[in-house]
């Protein structure tokens, strides 16, 4: 493995509202490697973004605050830097796409300027120099016309153009970490294919990490080198991506990716659902299983403790007492 | 093979009845009369017919037309009841303006739109109020359709107040805390606002108030494209669940062909305001002929990291060209990897190729 980049500890991150303490994030950890294409699943309310946003201090505060752990970006700790070092890492070393697309973009800044702005700012080129900088992105990124498209503002752009300009300038700087939060989702299928496929290309030759928060767990099984599995606030599995889609040990994760329509199976493959409702407030405080309550598998312990998180292989880390009863639905997901 | 100027009936009615007819026979060891009569006598509850909306562009104060938008440029299909018929395509391909169409939210320029034997583009107002009791869409976006200040009980209520249909305090109750059972929710929290539900919850919410008209056909857009994939799961089984309970019929629009497919009887892809290809949903995805539908299956990948990555993949390169300017020959041609010249002179027909399917497609017909 190439080396860590990022290395999550640890991390917690709670909103203190007037209904009590909600834990957002409960004590996740994970590493990055240099280039790695990670992926973030889960469903809705499962914290991802909220992970993302802690990694860059972005979290409002109040009502949201980090209660504890490190993110450790190659040996500094991102949360013991001061806000001016901070605001230096966010620009250049780590960017983030954000989940609404609309208050990413200036729509009274052409898209060239808006992405050439940050090169002048952090890599001090000259306007010049920075503007050709951004026709080269945005054309790796296959927008057509670029010279035209580069003097054009956003809502001249499609939804997926809009997308690749994003990705252009998040990715201009050449940090080391781009975070992405669902930056396809609103999108089409065709257009999710061909944005994350460009994204992709470019990390390649960038050597960039990704961190892709995502719903579409077939692009994840298509491009993400390692997945982690996010429910109520904590990872309940990660691994490799063939440990994930292809030896998946806890329930949840195998209810998730049977939910996904398939256009390699028969119709009768049927489509799945997890029964029940997300982990509320309150389930996140109790002392046992987080999907205890939605489980088929649930026996007496599941109730009393919380599983601790196991090795299954190198690499693959399930937290679930009973991660071998899920055999006969593994054989059943791979047939 | 033959070619079809006004839709499919040339490929034989009386075939596809005969196919019901064997399904039945085998499904209940006889078929009773009334079967037999509503399959030949009401085989289709909405038919539409040569369907064109053009939008005009316009310019200057004076509002002088330069060209038109042709959103949904000559469209026919027909929705057997108790079916599902699935609408796949790019984003502006049309499909949510033909759904405006036939719901007669948009005058049409050209075409037909019969429900029920009934031709929707002739009738006034007041008449298509009652239509509208049978006829019901569900749209797009769960958190802009629910109104933030009404409890979701009078929301639900609402369209059979419009339709001057509510009854006693008491029936109105009955019918609210049904139609939420039916859905799933807890009929208890009729009294709670949209913010207080999750957006799988409001989509629901949505379709609650739908049902509680008693339609007999919805048409269903992007219903499930917001939600995560857990609650997409359940939303769509619960539409096929309450298409079994109450014979309902579908037009299911989407732009995941994975989605759209496990719902329809039968799919048609949408391309630049046309229909590229149309078939049952098995055979489509069996035996596509259209390259653009070739592409879409491409575009769904498998959630088996090996599997999905040793695929050929058929990549489409650029976007949808623009609506006012389609290519001159065949749309697709732009971005097809099998265009030639023919593809680029002249314009293919929707032909039939057997087997109730239909292909718009130089390449595919002739191969
Ligand atoms: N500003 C806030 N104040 C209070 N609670 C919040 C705030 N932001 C997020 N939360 C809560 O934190 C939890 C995690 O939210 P988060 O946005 O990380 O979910 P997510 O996994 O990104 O979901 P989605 O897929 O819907 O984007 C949710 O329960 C959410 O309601
Ligand atoms: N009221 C209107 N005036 C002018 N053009 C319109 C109007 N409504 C839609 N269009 C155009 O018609 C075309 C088809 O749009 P439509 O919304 O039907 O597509 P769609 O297939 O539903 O796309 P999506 O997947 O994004 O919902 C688009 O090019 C759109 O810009
Ligand atoms: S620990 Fe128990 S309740 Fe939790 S997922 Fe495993 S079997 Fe289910
Ligand atoms: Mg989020
Ligand atoms: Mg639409």
């Amino acid at each position: 493995m190439q080396d860590t980049v990022l290395s999550v500890q640890h991390l917690s991150t709670s909103f203190f509202t007037d209904e009590g303490e909600l834990k957002a994030v409960d004590d996740i950890s994970y590493d990055v490697h240099q280039g790695e294409f990670v992926a973030l699943i889960g469903e809705s309310g499962s914290g991802k973004s909220v992970s993302a946003l802690s990694i860059l201090r972005l979290v409002g505060d109040p009502p949201g605050k980090i209660v504890g752990g490190k993110v450790l970006f190659h040996d500094t700790d991102l949360l013991q830097i001061s806000d001016k070092e901070m605001q230096e890492v966010r620009g250049s070393k780590i960017s983030m796409i954000f989940q609404e697309p609309a208050t990413a973009l200036n729509p009274v800044m052409t898209i060239g300027n808006q992405i050439a702005e940050p090169l002048r700012v952090h890599k001090k080129m000259s306007k010049q120099q920075a503007f050709r900088e951004a026709a080269s992105l945005l054309s790796k990124m296959k927008i057509p016309n670029v010279e035209q498209r580069i003097k054009q503002y956003p809502m001249e752009f499609s939804g997926g153009m809009q997308q690749r300009a994003m990705i252009a300038m998040a990715m201009s700087c050449q940090p080391e970490i781009l975070i992405a939060d669902e930056p396809t989702t609103a999108l089409d299928v065709t257009v999710q294919a061909q944005v994350l496929e460009e994204l992709n290309q470019l990390r390649l030759s960038t050597n960039t990490a990704i961190l892709l928060i995502t719903h579409n767990l077939g692009l994840v099984a298509r491009y993400a080198d390692s997945v982690k599995i996010m429910y109520g606030g904590r990872i309940l599995e990660m691994g490799s991506t063939y440990d994930i889609f292809e030896n998946p040990h806890h329930p949840y994760t195998l209810g998730l990716i049977r939910a996904v329509p398939r256009l390699d199976q028969p119709k009768s493959y049927g489509l799945h659902t997890i029964k029940g409702e997300p982990a509320s407030q309150e389930d996140r405080m109790m002392n046992n299983c987080l999907f205890v309550k939605r489980c088929k598998y649930a026996t007496d312990i599941c109730w009393k403790q919380q599983p601790k998180a196991e090795e299954i292989s190198e690499g693959h880390m399930c937290a679930c007492f009973h991660a071998d009863f899920t055999a006969a639905e593994r054989e059943e997901l791979l047939r | 093979m033959c070619v079809l100027p006004c839709g499919f009936h040339c490929c034989g009615k009386g075939r596809a009845v005969k196919m019901i007819n064997n399904k039945q026979v085998k499904k209940n060891g006889h078929l009773p009369y009334e079967t037999v009569h509503t399959e030949v006598g009401q085989d289709n509850i909405l038919r539409v017919e040569n369907v064109r909306m053009y939008f005009p562009v316009t310019k200057g104060i004076l509002k002088r037309k330069i060209a038109d938008v042709k959103a949904v440029d000559g469209i026919s299909f027909a929705v057997k009841r108790g079916k599902t018929i699935g609408i796949v395509g790019e984003s502006g391909s049309g499909k949510t303006t033909l759904g405006n169409c036939i719901m007669q939210n948009l005058k049409v320029t050209e075409g037909r739109i019969f429900f029920e034997g009934t031709d929707l583009t002739t009738l006034s107002t007041r008449d298509l109020r009652k239509i509208h009791k049978e006829l019901q869409m569900i749209t797009q976006n769960p958190y802009a359709s629910l109104d933030p200040r009404m409890k979701i009980g009078d929301s639900i209520l609402e369209g059979v107040r419009l339709q001057g249909l509510a009854g006693s305090k008491k029936e109105n109750s009955e019918l609210v805390r049904t139609v939420m059972e039916t859905v799933g929710l807890t009929s208890s929290h009729a009294d709670r606002y949209p913010h207080e539900f999750s957006g799988g919850q409001r989509q629901r919410i949505c379709i609650a108030r739908a049902l509680a008209l008693q339609p007999s056909f919805i048409i269903c857009d992007e219903v499930v494209s917001a939600l995560d994939v857990s609650i997409q799961a359940q939303i769509v089984n619960l539409f096929v669940e309450i298409q079994e309970q109450m014979n309902l019929s579908y037009i299911f629009i989407g732009h995941d062909l994975s989605v759209v497919r496990y719902i329809s009887d039968q799919i048609a892809v949408m391309y630049l305001g046309k229909i590229v290809e149309m078939t049952d949903s098995e055979e489509l995805y069996q035996h596509s002929l259209h390259p653009y539908t070739q592409a879409l299956i491409s575009a769904v990948p498998i959630p088996n990291p090996t599997r999905d990555r040793a695929r050929e993949r058929v990549l489409l390169e650029g976007e949808v060209p623009s609506p006012i300017h389609p290519p001159e020959g065949c749309r697709f041609c732009t971005r097809c990897r099998y265009a030639d010249r023919r593809c680029r002179e002249e314009e293919p027909s929707l032909a039939c190729v057997g087997n109730n399917h239909y292909v718009a497609c130089h390449k595919a017909v002739s191969a």
